[in-house]
């Protein structure tokens, strides 16, 4: 039962193709689901209810949900949510990698109506996709960047390409890395008057991090991501973190279909894996953000 | 048709010659852009589309102006990066943010940094994405003196320290060596806690440069100390940048006696007082892979990171504490 009411304010931000669709698409599946026993129910839902149902829809039925064709970067989505430990809150969507990313990140400034908005976040629930990251690779490493390049084109119908005088930096060559320092690292100073976060790190579609010995989220982190790793690790006065592994599909589609339709509830399929490692409820991140 | 650049003062439309120091010339970012005019125009529409904007925290490089701030506040350590044209001075600096991108060291670790996306620009010629075939480092430029910033954890001394570094072209460190005048135009040395004298590798492989590698060093050291401008300095550093050109003639009398030789001219000009470390670094990893990228780069930041004012190590403790065979990572030179 609700104990608390709170009026905070967390910002989903994440990279293209990062699985924030497929993540609310879940979330929103599982607060609406008929199960009582459901750690979070929604309560209310600022948005274009045509969008949200378009997701769901896909989700439940076991079809990658629709791309975000970049309606909610100017104005994000928000649901009114209300979770056992810590009675209602707010979440809000946001497409960093979007044109809120790059007025913030790349441009250094953001508009100033969207000022208020993210100058009530409290917390931050970053979404990663473990195959879709910008790579740092150094011209040593040629072959690897080419081929991770290659795949990353395949995967989007070839879509994405290199501008055509890669020579000049631009901001959008940042490795994924530091582009949520960069983000983080922006709303923790001017104009923003927080010195302090509460972050999670989600990296999604877990089920796809297929490794032996199998890989915890905070190594994983830790080995892709290693300056974002330390820097959260070592600004403790600054930014509480927390790292796991999500999968809002709840499995792979092609190879787990069957599995997965099986399961009585499509809520049930979903998880979450902690830091270290442990399975725990798909919601547990979100609700780590909103624990004192 | 005729060349162009978009900057103002590069020469290349006259004698084809880079004035950011690419050869060829078109591998400049900067080669066939609009003149500055046309990103007058751009300037213009990007003003007024700001109107309406906050500006956020930019991550740019640091100006002078910033630094007097930033270091009283932070207690913040000035490292001044000196040495000649193409040293590899930036490089240098570089490295160390590139390789805490790697991944997660065992000494120290990545805290913050304010000025990282100037650290990206520094870093993106020696990337993948930058379709260059060979690692560079894109030229400093003559006409501002600039500084990045860069806040490191040590795990094995157990503290945290802010970082300045220089960004100076080497051009203004070698007016400096000339003249009292322009030395005191380089409004930032009073407030240098470590001065490192870049040595550039390959010129001191080079029989016909050799003996000249290290003679602007020397030069801009003595003016600047006997201009009395170096009042704050703890400790210098001599680093040989290039290591992974230099290796193949490691064991040339040229390259084994230079370490003492540089040292022993260190401290005839500044004495005793100052601690004197040399170093041998490699940025890159050599075309044979003998030496790899970041050789004697991580013992160089353990050093900046050790405690001092009267927190110092022993010679000792500092003897058993240096890693690896190489006798040329560490010479410790007037320890109290």
């Amino acid at each position: 039962m609700n104990t608390v009411s709170t009026t905070k304010c967390i910002l989903v931000a994440g990279f293209p193709d990062a699985g924030k669709s497929t993540m609310l698409a879940a979330l929103y599946g599982i607060a609406t689901d008929s199960n009582p026993n459901r750690p979070i129910r929604l309560v209310k839902y600022d948005g274009d209810s045509g969008y949200i149902q378009t997701l769901l829809d896909a989700w439940q039925r076991l079809n990658p949900v629709p791309r975000n064709t970049g309606a909610t970067e100017q104005h994000p989505i928000s649901l009114r949510l209300a979770a056992d430990r810590v009675g209602e809150f707010e979440l809000s969507l946001v497409d960093i990698a979007g044109e809120l990313f790059r007025q913030l990140v790349i441009g250094s400034h953001v508009p100033q109506e969207l000022l208020p908005k993210l100058d009530d976040v409290e917390s931050i629930a970053l979404v990663v996709h473990p195959m879709n990251l910008i790579p740092h690779e150094l011209i040593e490493n040629w072959e690897g960047f080419v081929a991770s390049l290659e795949a990353k084109e395949n995967a989007s119908g070839g879509a994405k390409k290199l501008t055509p005088d890669p020579k000049k930096w631009i901001p959008d060559f940042m490795p994924s890395d530091v582009s949520a320092i960069v983000m983080l690292h922006s709303l923790l100073t001017k104009p923003f008057a927080r010195r302090k976060i509460r972050l999670v790190v989600m990296i999604s579609a877990w089920e796809l991090v297929v490794q032996q010995p199998p890989i915890t989220p905070a190594a994983w982190l830790a080995d892709r991501m290693p300056l974002l790793s330390q820097m959260i690790h070592n600004n403790e006065d600054k930014i509480i973190a927390d790292v796991f592994g999500v999968s809002a599909q709840g499995g792979d589609y092609n190879t787990q279909r069957e599995e997965l339709a099986a399961k009585s509830s499509r809520a049930e399929t979903c998880f979450a894996v902690t830091a270290s490692g442990d399975r725990v409820h798909f919601c547990e991140p979100l609700i780590c953000l909103l624990v004192e | 048709m005729s060349v162009t650049c978009a900057l103002e003062k590069c020469p290349v439309a006259k004698d084809g010659r880079c004035l950011e120091g690419f050869n060829p010339a078109t591998g400049c970012p900067h080669y066939g852009k609009p003149t500055s005019d046309a990103v007058g125009e751009d300037s213009a529409a990007n003003e007024a589309m700001r109107v309406n904007y906050t500006d956020t925290h930019a991550g740019q490089a640091l100006g002078f102006d910033d630094i007097g701030v930033f270091v009283s506040n932070t207690l913040a350590r000035l490292i001044t990066v000196a040495g000649p044209y193409r040293a590899g001075k930036t490089t240098l600096v570089a490295a160390v943010y590139e390789d805490l991108l790697v991944g997660v060291q065992d000494d120290y670790g990545f805290c913050w940094s304010n000025t990282i996306q100037a650290f990206e620009q520094r870093c993106h010629l020696a990337r993948a994405v930058s379709g260059a075939n060979t690692p560079n480092t894109g030229r400093t430029s003559g006409s501002k003196d600039e500084f990045l910033h860069l806040k490191l954890v040590s795990h094995k001394y157990g503290v945290t320290r802010d970082f300045i570094f220089s960004d100076v072209s080497g051009e203004r460190f070698e007016k400096a060596g000339q003249s009292s005048e322009l030395a005191r135009t380089l409004q930032f040395l009073p407030t240098t806690s470590r001065l490192v004298l870049v040595v550039d590798g390959a010129e001191l492989a080079k029989p016909e440069s050799k003996f000249a590698a290290f003679r602007e060093q020397q030069h801009f050291l003595g003016m600047a100390h006997g201009t009395d401008l170096l009042a704050n300095l703890e400790a210098i550093d001599i680093v040989v940048t290039k290591w992974d050109q230099l290796f193949s003639e490691a064991e040339t009398p040229a390259v084994t006696e230079f370490p003492d030789r540089a040292l022993s001219q260190v401290r005839d000009i500044v004495g005793d007082r100052l601690r004197l470390r040399y170093w041998s670094v490699a940025s890159r990893t050599s075309s044979d892979g003998t030496i790899k990228r970041g050789h004697g780069l991580r013992e160089l930041v353990n050093d900046w990171l050790m405690p001092t004012s009267g927190q110092d190590l022993s010679v000792a403790e500092l003897t058993s504490a240096s890693h690896g065979p190489n006798r040329f990572v560490r010479h410790v030179l007037g320890d109290t």
